[in-house]
């Protein structure tokens, strides 16, 4: 073999995805969501939604001045001034604008035009100082504890002006502003004495419960020691501050649990915040309590539950019923009883699914566009629930020409998924799915692809599901840039966890997937199909592309499966339709540059002294079949040669041989079954192993006997040690004695006693006994 | 005759000498302790020190912080204990700051460097014990916790011997297995005790069907046929126990202390992994039915045959220590308070 391989492990690379080594996907990569959080219209929970991670990390995909009537400081401003400038148009300046460097030529709005006037100039003055003092408000002290830090003093300066201004200040909301900036200082000047005076004074008795309060409140809360009381506080930030919401939750400990929690509120509204609070991380099932607390949350709250509920419930349902990895955030059991769990579960969770849409059904939102996503969640609800009869009821709704076009994009990815599970033999036949696929598959939503060749692959089309497959994962630069932070590629594993590529029991390629899953007339069929000149509308090009670009290397994958079934006359045909491209390719020249006819007692991928030559597949099989001929026409030594050589072929396409390719697309010096038809023979070489015998037996010539005996020991070995391997024997002593278990060395050893020590210690031995077979 | 009587005073003396040293060796004397190590813990629970007064325990390692090094803030300390003793007329044992020094630190550490170091850590150590712990205990020794390599050997023993020339009390530092066996490769610690720390020997999720905690083989193969360590030796064992979790195979996170009070829900499958029989939740984490976990604790039986490994193949002074890693009313539901007791009298 013209390549020496010690430690191999190849794939021939199809797919332009490559991962790292050690890469298994888990968490979010593998979390089935087709309503992404960011779609829905709730605000200020980017990091709580339903997530693997502790903290989500969701772009939020909505306009940043949109969410301007959600955050509670702007809606402090508004208020402060009467409603005379927009929420838009103060959070602009606010946020976006630096108020420091307003003057008469840079200000454009009504809002910043204002704000430079007499009127408004203690406002102007507030926004100039909290801007001024902003860079003081981080940890810069010295860690060795020695040096009080130059910052300390400043911010010591700083804080008395800030208290002064707050005293002199006229206008209340601006007082307790500048109360809260010295507030804050203090914070970062760990002066927890100074912090508790400010709070007392300004905070604490007050019944303005602004965001000003709650940020108070939540510096506040790490001058309180560990106590349930503490947490109750931490739960009021988190409910009703959109800023400090992910800041009050890091001091979290989870010291007390929601019982504690609740025994130390004092009022009912308390409770029922420390209740969302709650319900806004846990990441079991949730509907009882939101049903208990729903009518006293603002409705952005509730519709946050909602969806958090909703995604849950999908990536219970259908991270498992479509890749078959357990849910993203649960586990699974061992293999054997795998499926049972999984689907146990399912059931469960489909029941579970049903009574959150009957719960929406007895909600309502004011907010129009909470409504019909709202109506959208509940037929998805249904369709989760496998209660395809109620969700289609949803259908009027569905196809409503609505202007959010998110909620349009969802209705009509879902829509899909419901016609197509309403189908008695799901196809592609309708246009509308057609459309949506292809608008889909346009933005890279392989997610969505995948549901659909899931779903037609498990309706038993498996040809259009193989045509989607090959759509999957395709691209490097794969980003649907209004779902940056999703996880794209789909990862999928199959029910019998046959394994891939790597040895890795997960596939993101289709065409290992339909090595390891699909059949020898499966692969026939969709080969037909892609070349069948049917009419070819748009979706139907589309459909086929990447097959029909790919359509020599599925006939390579079709003749190898059929030369794992032996079938010898089916490969050759099949390997001869195959573009000479494909055998010039870098893996066959790589990998299929040795001569499979030849062997000797140890050879497996170095290089021998048959290696004079190469052959393609269709040479391969083609002097198999004519050695097999040959082998029925031969008498005596002559027939044994034959034997022996169709021998040495089929050892030299296993595990062990130099032409592995001809039945595997990867070669490992670990590799382990990988549930195809010939796994036997692959690892046990019992093929081989019949033809060494058979050459012992067609012949007197002691010599060729011995030798054909010392060959058979060969694959007895290997079987052995596969048997081995597939009981999970890790005794060393069972493998240390494969050897005098070896029925055909003890043959050896007793009908060939001169030969045995010659055919069994010494390795150069082999040349001298091949010549007999000449 | 007075030759007699001188010769009958000297073998009185000798006799009485040798007796001393019988008497000694067979009974020596056992400090009690335990280990205290959470940042953020605050104090010791009811429990805690109920078990401390019931066991007559006469030190507390109590880790102080933890020193680290980066690009932007150099060598700095982190993870400072929030621990702080209230008084209590139970408990009268001897505080001993610790602080675990990542290897990291004194990998490339310069003269001026180390100098800084040395200095800035006495008096964060000094700082921090008055400011928590100085109103009850006068300062007596201090511990280092140091995983020190071959490369970094020479750099730390320069910092434990400027720290122990600048301080006036005992310095002693944690010893690996790997350094106690190897001390030739690996140097002898220049402290003037050590702690021979008998836990955590192996990775947890490369040794799924091994106890990474303690397993007895692997701390007898670190343990026979070593050399005496040429300074005193005191002994560290693990009470505690971790439940590690694994979805998809693939580990995700481990539980501790009453996160493994969790027991009742799953079923045993074999010596150390079992499954979760229904879904429940645990500190945030969902647990579903099936869920694989592999739970580790130090059973009594096993402390047993740890202790009784250790005293058959490490010579002890006379006076050691012997503590448990680490003091939580959680974990040390294990053990009876009979079962504790017997260790220390082992």
């Amino acid at each position: 073999m013209k390549t020496w391989i010690l430690i191999l492990l190849i794939s021939l690379n199809f797919s332009k995805l490559v991962y790292s080594c050690g890469f298994y996907p888990y968490g979010d990569d593998i979390r089935f969501s087709l309503l992404k959080p960011n779609y829905v219209p709730v605000y200020g929970f980017s990091q709580f939604h339903y997530t693997s991670f502790r903290y989500g990390t969701f772009a939020n995909s909505f306009e940043a001045f949109e969410q301007a009537k959600f955050d509670e400081n702007i809606v402090s401003w508004y208020n402060h001034f009467k409603g005379e400038f927009s929420h838009q148009e103060i959070y602009k300046s606010l946020i976006e604008n630096k108020i420091s460097e307003l003057n008469q030529k840079n200000a454009f709005s009504a809002f910043e035009k204002a704000i430079m006037s007499e009127k408004f100039k203690e406002e102007l003055a507030y926004m100039k100082f909290a801007q001024s003092i902003s860079g003081l408000n981080s940890w810069s002290d010295d860690p060795w504890e020695r040096k009080v830090s130059r910052i300390v003093k400043i911010r010591k300066k700083q804080i008395k002006k800030a208290l002064k201004l707050a005293k002199s200040s006229k206008n209340e909301n601006i007082k307790r502003r500048y109360a809260y900036l010295a507030l804050r200082l203090s914070f970062y000047n760990k002066d927890s004495e100074q912090l508790k005076k400010i709070y007392s004074s300004y905070f604490e008795k007050t019944e303005v419960k602004d965001a000003i309060y709650y940020w108070s409140l939540h510096f506040y809360t790490y001058t309180l020691g560990e106590s349930p009381a503490k947490y109750v506080a931490i739960a009021q930030v988190f409910a009703h501050s959109q800023e400090k919401r992910f800041a009050s939750d890091l001091q979290n400990y989870g010291d007390f649990s929601h019982e504690e929690i609740l025994k130390a509120c004092k009022t009912e509204e308390e409770k029922q915040v420390v209740s969302f609070y709650f319900l806004s991380k846990k990441t079991d099932k949730s509907l009882s309590e939101i049903k208990k607390i729903g009518s006293s949350l603002g409705e952005n709250s509730l519709m946050y539950l909602i969806l958090r509920e909703t995604n849950k419930i999908e990536d219970w349902i259908l991270t498992p019923y479509y890749s078959e990895f357990s849910p993203s955030i649960s586990g699974e059991s061992w293999n054997d009883s795998l499926y049972f769990i999984t689907r146990s579960r399912i059931s469960m969770d489909r029941i579970y699914a049903k009574n959150l849409a009957d719960y929406l059904s007895s909600i309502n939102f004011n907010n129009s566009e909470s409504e019909l996503w709202k109506k959208s969640m509940q037929a998805y609800l249904l369709f989760l629930a496998e209660d395809i009869s109620s969700s289609l009821k949803f259908n009027s709704h569905l196809k409503m020409n609505v202007q959010d076009k998110k909620l349009k994009r969802f209705n009509e990815m879902l829509l899909s998924l419901i016609e197509l599970k309403n189908q008695k033999n799901a196809s592609l036949k309708s246009n509308f799915v057609q459309q949506t696929i292809l608008v889909e598959a346009e933005k890279k939503n392989y997610q969505f692809l995948f549901a659909i060749a899931r779903e037609l692959e498990y309706a038993g089309n498996t040809i259009d599901a193989a045509y989607l497959f090959s759509h999957l994962n395709a691209e490097e630069e794969n980003y649907d840039y209004e779902n940056i932070h999703y996880p794209q590629n789909v990862f999928w594993r199959t029910k019998n966890l046959a394994k891939s590529t790597y040895n890795e029991d997960f596939f993101t390629d289709y065409f290992y997937y339909l090595d390891a899953q699909y059949s020898t007339k499966q692969v026939a069929e969709l080969i037909q199909d892609v070349q069948d000149e049917d009419d070819k509308n748009e979706f139907t090009r589309w459909k086929k592309s990447k097959i029909a670009k790919n359509i020599h290397r599925m006939k390579d994958l079709l003749g190898t499966k059929q030369l794992r079934n032996n079938d010898l006359h089916a490969a050759l045909k099949t390997f001869k339709s195959v573009n000479d491209s494909i055998w010039k390719s870098d893996a066959y020249k790589t990998y299929l540059n040795a001569n499979p006819f030849y062997t000797d007692f140890y050879t497996e991928h170095s290089k021998s002294l048959g290696d004079t030559i190469r052959f393609t597949k269709v040479q391969v099989v083609e002097k198999l079949i004519s050695y097999l001929d040959k082998i029925e026409e031969s008498e005596g030594k002559k027939k044994a040669f034959y034997f022996f050589q169709v021998g040495n072929c089929y050892l030299n396409m296993t595990q062990y041989g130099n032409s592995w390719i001809m039945k595997r697309y990867y070669w490992s010096s670990t590799a382990q079954r990988h549930r195809y038809v010939d796994d036997d023979e692959y690892f046990q070489c019992n093929m081989a192993k019949k033809y060494y015998l058979m050459a012992n037996e067609c012949t007197k010539d002691a010599k060729i006997s011995a030798l054909s005996l010392r060959m058979a020991g060969r694959c007895e070995k290997y079987r052995l040690t596969d048997i081995g391997i597939q009981n999970e024997i890790y005794d060393s002593e069972y493998y240390d004695n494969i050897f005098y278990k070896n029925q055909y060395y003890n043959k050896l050893r007793s009908q060939f006693p001169d030969d045995y020590e010659p055919l069994i210690s010494n390795c150069h031995s082999f040349v001298e006994y091949n010549q007999f077979l000449r | 005759m007075k030759e007699n009587k001188h010769t009958i005073f000297a073998f009185i003396c000798a006799l009485s000498f040798s007796l001393f040293w019988v008497f000694r060796d067979s009974k020596k004397q056992v400090s009690r302790a335990f280990y205290v190590w959470e940042s953020a813990k605050y104090d010791l629970t009811n429990s805690e020190t109920k078990t401390l007064s019931q066991l007559k325990v006469e030190k507390l390692y109590v880790k102080l912080f933890e020193v680290e090094k980066n690009d932007v803030l150099g060598i700095h300390p982190t993870a400072k204990s929030e621990f702080q003793f209230t008084y209590n007329d139970e408990l009268s044992a001897e505080i001993i700051p610790v602080v675990y020094i990542r290897n990291e630190v004194f990998k490339g550490i310069k003269k001026a460097e180390m100098d800084e170091f040395v200095s800035n850590f006495i008096f964060l150590l000094e700082k921090r014990y008055k400011e928590r712990m100085d109103e009850l205990y006068n300062l007596k020794e201090i511990q280092i916790d140091c995983d020190w390599t071959e490369s970094t050997q020479e750099n730390y023993f320069t910092f434990l011997k400027k720290l122990k020339s600048k301080v006036n009390y005992q310095l002693s530092a944690t010893l690996r297995l790997y350094a106690y066996k190897f001390p030739d490769k690996i140097g002898v610690l220049p402290t003037d005790r050590a702690m021979l720390m008998c836990y955590n020997l192996l990775n947890v999720h490369e040794n799924r069907h091994k106890n990474s905690i303690l397993d007895l083989n692997e701390l007898e193969k670190y343990l026979v046929g070593a050399d005496n360590y040429p300074i005193p030796l005191d002994l560290a064992l693990p009470t505690y126990q971790a439940m590690h979790v694994y979805q998809n195979n693939i580990y995700v996170r481990s539980l501790h202390q009453n996160e493994c009070d969790i027991l009742s829900k799953l079923k045993k499958h074999s010596k150390l992994w079992y499954a979760a029989k229904e879904d429940f939740v645990v500190s945030n984490l969902f647990i579903r039915k099936g869920d694989k976990i592999k739970y580790e604790n130090i059973d009594h039986e096993s402390m047993l045959k740890a202790l009784s490994i250790v005293k058959n193949n490490v010579s002890f002074a006379t006076d050691y220590t012997l503590s448990f890693y680490d003091l939580n009313e959680f974990d040390l539901k294990t053990y009876t308070n009979e079962n504790l007791d017997s260790y220390f009298t082992h």
